[in-house]
């Protein structure tokens, strides 16, 4: 109820995009994390916006139990955070598997 | 002292001065009626004690705590004019969201429990304020603010809701402000009546006809 689905679902996509880049690219080039400090912030002030209309309409309900909107919006950006580094986390444990196993496997048509 | 204290209340719209200088404060135990002609600053007051409207001035405080915005004390509740819970909540998830000390009595009460099951987007236009009303009534919160209360509601509600006021009273302070003068003077236990930015103690409908707010009895 806190958030808008739709947004959380959207910086999720963008963090499962920039983690494809990770893999494509390496993660030790700059590439991947130049967009990270890019498209996040950017993702996250149209988050602001997009919720901020989203929660205008029940602010009551929201301050009845003692929120504000600055605690919405913060953990909003607190938990995308976390997902972005497990994605990339996870991205990197499976590289291999993803980089290889997995594009042969779809060529192969397993999956 | 377990109290709700609000001072100096100072507000102004396109530099006319709504409210100016005014104080209200409630006890536990207390219920407030707030009188007032349309446009006298009576929600824009309520507002401002819960936070939700910044006032050019005032001094807050809650339980001998000075606050900036009253919701951040998680201490008051506030039943705004207008529907406030989503309407895909359903009334059980909202009793469970909002009252947690009083559910019991809450859940004792019928219209409650035959509608327990039902979003709010289901339930008729009056049915949906009083049960509104009653979550904000019923809710944890030390103090509450009650905006309008009766009005949407059957005369049947309003007698209802009044009852469950003052049962809950003794756990609450409340201020309630509605145009319906007649049952804010039957619940409260002390009247202020806000006029030209400022507020006066009423005593009897005497002082609400000598400020204006009552017209004069024709003989």
């Amino acid at each position: 109820m806190l958030v808008y689905k739709p947004i959380v679902f959207w910086n999720i996509l963008v963090s499962l995009m920039i983690g494809l880049f990770f893999i494509i690219d390496g993660y030790r080039n700059p590439g991947p994390y130049v967009m990270i400090i890019i498209m996040k912030p950017i993702g996250w002030i149209f988050s602001i916006i997009i919720e901020r209309f989203f929660l205008s309409k029940y602010s009551y309900f929201y301050k009845n139990q003692g929120l504000r909107f600055r605690r919405i919006f913060s953990n909003i950006i607190i938990y995308d955070i976390a997902m972005l580094f497990t994605i990339i986390i996870t991205f990197l444990l499976c590289r291999n598997f993803l980089l290889t196993v997995l594009p042969k496997a779809l060529i192969n048509k397993q999956y | 002292m377990q109290e709700l204290f609000i001072d100096s209340v100072t507000q102004s719209f396109n530099q006319q001065a709504i409210l100016n200088g005014v104080f209200i404060n409630c006890k536990i135990g207390e219920t407030v009626g707030l009188l007032g002609r349309n446009g006298s600053g009576k929600s824009t007051l309520l507002k401002i004690i819960f936070g939700s409207l910044k006032a050019d001035f005032k001094f807050l405080k809650i339980n001998d705590t000075i606050t900036d915005k009253g919701y951040l004390s998680q201490n008051l509740s506030y039943l705004p004019q207008d529907n406030f819970i989503p309407s895909k909540l359903t009334v059980k998830k909202a009793i469970e969201i909002f009252c947690n000390k009083h559910q019991n009595e809450l859940l004792k009460i019928e219209s409650i429990a035959s509608n327990l099951n039902y979003k709010f987007r289901e339930l008729s236009g009056g049915n949906r304020r009083f049960i509104e009303a009653l979550t904000i009534i019923y809710s944890d919160a030390d103090f509450v603010l009650l905006d309008e209360p009766f009005s949407q509601l059957a005369p049947l509600m309003v007698e209802e809701l009044k009852r469950h006021i003052n049962r809950i009273k003794i756990h609450k302070g409340f201020i309630v402000t509605d145009h319906y003068y007649n049952s804010i003077i039957n619940i409260a236990d002390r009247i202020v009546l806000l006029h030209n930015g400022c507020n006066y103690h009423i005593k009897d409908s005497k002082d609400l006809i000598l400020h204006g707010y009552l017209p004069e009895p024709k003989d």
